[in-house]
């Protein structure tokens, strides 16, 4: 069966090996910037260059005491699945930072008659300067 | 360099190979290139990871293991060398092959892996 091509929903949210579960929203930022260049009469960038990019992830969940347990500095692998639309398992999105995500900060938030949320935030770094930390493979 | 091994240990692809009209058809058509060209197992788990390397052309370096990296790692006495012998190919696809350094420090990291879980 092939995939919809769109994607709903997320399975398999781990890092550091422990999973996480109640998860209401991931998101990856490849973490792109950009930095322009301009001199003498210019009032415009002339050249627009992508030099650097730092790669970011958070996760949201309604399981706020696990994401509340991770302590900032913590790195390890973090990944998660970004599942196709109707379900069809080898369509869906696998994304990973290998071993090279690290735990930025945890916020718990509960307002009077709401579910409770936390969300951590997660930055990556390369390995060997070089290569992306972030992955993605079909599932 | 003239490969003798079956699958090659990494691929660098132009993201211009890409086809399709959405990111699953444009994903389904890298990953079908490099599954047989790394010659991933999908009964045994394998798959393959991709990452976005960008630059001009933009290419896309993939490979068995998510762990891997093009260059060795800043902490290995060998860092900022190739961890490939490349050869390139029609349609402009590079194939990598671990040079015997890296191998020797990928047996040598899964040894250390494998010691830490027993």
């Amino acid at each position: 069966m092939a995939g919809t091509g769109v994607y709903l929903n997320w399975t398999a949210v781990e890092f550091a090996t422990s999973p996480i579960s109640k998860v209401t929203s991931v998101m990856f930022d490849q973490g792109g910037q950009l930095i322009e260049f301009a001199g003498d009469n210019d009032r415009y960038p002339v050249v627009i260059a992508n030099n650097m990019n730092s790669p970011k992830a958070s996760i949201t969940s309604g399981d706020v005491y696990t994401l509340m347990n991770i302590v900032p500095g913590t790195a390890g692998t973090l990944t998660a699945t970004q599942k196709d639309g109707l379900g069809v398992s080898m369509e869906s999105i696998v994304w990973t930072i290998t071993g090279n995500a690290v735990h930025e900060n945890t916020q718990d938030t509960g307002a009077f008659s709401q579910w409770a949320s936390a969300t951590a935030t997660f930055r990556a770094f390369s390995t060997d300067g070089a290569t992306n930390p972030l992955t993605s493979a079909l599932g | 360099m003239t490969p003798t091994a079956p699958y090659a240990d990494a691929l660098m692809i132009p993201e211009s190979l890409k086809q399709g009209s959405n990111i699953y058809e444009r994903h389904h058509s890298i990953t079908r290139i490099a599954e047989s060209l790394l010659g991933v197992d999908r009964s045994r788990g394998e798959r393959a990871y991709i990452r976005k390397q960008g630059g001009r052309p933009a290419m896309l370096f993939v490979t068995k293991d998510r762990a891997d990296t093009i260059y060795h790692p800043l902490k290995s006495p060998l860092q900022g060398h190739p961890r490939y012998a490349w050869v390139d190919h029609p349609g402009a696809i590079a194939r990598g092959y671990l040079t015997e350094a890296a191998r020797k420090e990928q047996d040598a990291q899964r040894d250390a892996e494998a010691k830490a879980h027993i």
